[in-house]
């Protein structure tokens, strides 16, 4: 009896996880963007890889209706999806949109993350009009959800000169445009002139990294130790962050020419080496979540520098109120002797779903919330998002002084822009990042492994996800 | 007298290990709540660490200009409400199901149940968005309460708890007349109280704390549960509120304590009570 109850339940065990098998199968093999047909039948279209007749009929519709370039068709009811600031902005943009276009309605759904879209994405349902994505997370999005994003190629290609160059290559898979960008973060040195000055310590010294680490040391010496000039966290757990910053500058990637993981490239190592230079002069500091710890660290004089995009000005305001008139900010130091002193650290874009029943009203609404002066004035004005329509940086609301820092962050990230290399975001680059902040930071930074060997076992083990990820 | 001066300093560090303990536990939640009385500068000052601010008023206003916190919370209640009424109801029938007929292939069905338990939701998530999206109960919920409600857990509990109940006292009940339904609502059900109980209060705090499938199932800002609501406010960007964020979670945490301070009692009574008869 014992023996047959057992091999009941090992039939059971064996049956159920079969069917749940078989539903993650369903939901790979489904296209997301001919699952649901009869959302997709009022003349959108879908990439080439999904519903090919769909797109056909959909080029036709758009060609004769777009005949005299972007005038779109801007009737309809369309959903958004934001998340925190971008939400506020993006709400005042839609009510705005609203009172010039009584015909479109915009909803805008507030989200925290994106957990809620990969979900409908996967399951080819429910998927918002216009969603926004980190713009890391675009190829990966393109790969993983092939065949779930609008063609806006007709959109995109009237203002490619318009857009930062280095996040173009985030928006196109080939040379199909899928994404409009939102906010770019030009990376600036955030920087206590107060304690700058006491330790008499002149910010225009500052031109590479071995000059802010001289500044650092002053620093240390002044204070007595009490202020470090950068903080991160050791362990890369929280965040990568802040050497992710020499990274960029130096145009790092963490994938070779063909395509493979490769963590021990002479990008990754200059960071290092100068990230380890800081922590050997004792002019770092430790912040094991690194985000919270960051503020504190800033409330309490503990740190007097953060590089960072230029959002972080919003962040010193909003949570250090108290210190206005003590923060300016500059160009990040360069590695060597008039090195490349520009460098990207976060931005978004949008999508469009391939599903949506309105896609002139969608294009039409990115056009003039993303793609004009006048939306990125609202961008900067409500929120301080900081575009990548380059027009809007001449623009009154970019160039003003901010009294917070007696200059103008904007106006000066605008100048900081045109150089920075092209972002370094092939398809699974956040996976790919999170082997090498768990694999590759701390056992470098806290354990004091040697270099080499740290990275390549790193290497070794993304590379592995890597593979699998691409044929899941 | 040697002996009792040795318990009474066995006591003495026992207790004072025990006070350590209770601070260790407690002061998250202190903090948290004198963080809610901070401004936001002063929230990470460590000057203000242990004293009681003066903003909490201006904290309250940012978080209902953020949140529609009361819809929140009467979300979270109702879910959690309906969800742990309907959870005690159809767990405990199927429970006497399990515990006192004798059917064909009862052992195997329980054994399926059992394995249900190892699934996790996050495998069952799109393709129960797929259904409820086609039963037009995507930003409802019903939604939310529908699919908790297969939990395998209850059912186990219910079970446990109901076989060590006399069956030769429902045969008894059979015999003077009583249907199935009086035999399971007068004879079974009032004996089951601790049981009862305790799934109660695991269900309503397991609910409580919901946090994935609200997230998913739910579109809109005003019919979010609690956690869904606050993860809104807690990114790392550059508008976070600490204060207004520190509120929320008070408010949050507090009817849950209540809840649990009330039931506390009944709740570790149903505990013991399901550990034994098992």
């Amino acid at each position: 009896m014992k023996k047959r109850m057992r091999k009941v339940m090992a039939l059971c065990l064996a049956a159920l996880m079969t069917a749940s098998l078989a539903g993650c199968g369903e939901k790979e093999n489904t296209p997301p963007a001919a699952s649901d047909s009869s959302d997709a039948s009022e003349g959108s279209s879908a990439e080439s890889t999904g519903a090919e007749e769909s797109a056909n009929d959909a080029e036709e519709t758009e060609g004769t209706e777009n005949a005299g370039e972007s005038s779109w068709d801007l009737s309809g009811e369309i959903t958004v999806t934001a998340w925190n600031s971008s939400y506020t902005a993006i709400v005042e943009g839609a009510k705005q949109f609203m009172e010039m276009h009584p015909e479109a309605t915009i909803t805008v759904e507030q989200v925290a993350d994106n957990t809620k879209l990969f979900t409908q994405l996967a399951a080819g349902t429910g998927v918002p009009d216009i969603m926004q994505f980190q713009n890391r997370d675009n190829p990966t999005a393109f790969d993983k959800y092939a065949g779930s994003f609008l063609d806006i190629s007709d959109l995109m290609s009237q203002y490619e000169k318009d857009i930062m160059p280095a996040v173009i290559p985030l928006l196109k898979d080939g040379d199909t445009w899928y994404s409009a960008p939102w906010d770019v973060a030009p990376a600036l040195l955030f920087y206590r002139t107060d304690i700058f000055e006491e330790c008499g310590v002149n910010p225009d010294d500052i031109k590479t990294w071995d000059d802010y680490i001289e500044a650092g040391k002053v620093i240390n010496e002044k204070t007595n130790g009490k202020t470090k000039i950068m903080g991160f966290d050791y362990n890369g757990t929280s965040s990568f962050d802040m050497p992710l910053i020499i990274f960029y500058e130096e145009s790092g990637s963490f994938f070779d020419e063909n395509g493979d993981v490769q963590f021990n490239s002479e990008a990754v190592k200059t960071a290092f080496t100068i990230f380890q230079k800081m922590v050997d002069e004792d002019i770092a500091m430790n912040l094991p979540s690194e985000w919270t710890d960051r503020i504190t660290a800033l409330t309490n004089d503990n740190l007097c520098t953060v590089p960072y995009g230029v959002w972080f000005a919003g962040t010193l305001k909003e949570n250090l109120a108290d210190q206005a008139g003590k923060w300016s900010c500059m160009g990040l130091p360069s590695v060597g002797e008039n090195g490349n002193n520009q460098a990207n650290s976060g931005g978004s874009t949008v999508m469009v779903s391939a599903n949506t029943k309105y896609p002139e009203l969608c294009k039409g609404f990115i056009e003039w919330f993303l793609l004009s002066t006048e939306g990125s004035r609202i961008n900067m004005e409500v929120s301080t998002l900081f575009d990548a329509y380059m027009p809007a940086y001449s623009d009154e609301s970019y160039t003003k002084v901010d009294d917070y820092f007696g200059m103008s962050p904007a106006g000066l990230a605008g100048e900081l822009c045109s150089e920075i290399p092209d972002l370094p975001f092939p398809a699974y680059f956040t996976d790919i990042g999170q082997i090498f902040q768990s694999d590759a930071i701390g056992p470098y930074f806290v354990d004091g492994k040697d270099m080499e060997t740290v990275l390549n076992e790193a290497t070794e083990k993304a590379q592995k996800q890597l593979e699998y990820l691409r044929n899941e | 007298m040697k002996m009792k001066n040795k318990t009474r300093l066995a006591s003495f560090i026992c207790y004072c290990l025990l006070a350590v303990c209770v601070v260790l536990t407690l002061f998250p939640y202190l903090w948290t709540f004198l963080a809610a009385t901070h401004t936001n500068s002063q929230v990470f000052n460590f000057e203000y660490s242990f004293k009681l601010g003066s903003n909490l008023i201006q904290n309250y206003y940012d978080l209902l200009e953020a949140l529609p916190i009361w819809n929140n919370l009467f979300s979270s209640l109702f879910v959690a409400a309906v969800y742990t009424v309907l959870i005690l109801l159809i767990d405990s029938m199927a429970g006497y199901g399990f515990s006192q007929y004798q059917f064909k292939g009862r052992d195997t069905l329980f054994i399926v149940i059992l394995a249900a338990m190892m699934i996790p939701v996050q495998v069952l998530m799109v393709p129960l968005y797929i259904q409820f999206s086609k039963m037009n109960m995507v930003d409802s919920w019903w939604g939310i309460i529908l699919s908790g409600l297969p939990g395998a857990f209850g059912v186990f509990l219910m079970r446990q708890a109901m076989l060590s109940f006399p069956r030769d006292l429902v045969e008894s009940a059979r015999i003077d007349g009583a249907g199935e339904a009086r035999n399971f609502f007068t004879i079974v059900l009032p004996n089951m109280k601790p049981a009862l109980t305790s799934l109660g209060i695991l269900s309503f705090v397991n609910q409580w704390g919901n946090y994935y499938v609200p997230l998913v199932l739910l579109n809109t800002t005003e019919k979010y549960t609690v956690p869904v609501a606050i993860s809104l406010l807690a990114q790392p960007n550059f508008d976070i509120n600490y204060g207004a964020l520190m509120l929320g979670a008070c408010m949050a945490v507090l009817p849950i304590m209540v809840f649990f301070l009330i039931f506390q009692k009944n709740f570790i009574d149903g505990m013991m009570a399901g550990a034994i008869k098992g």
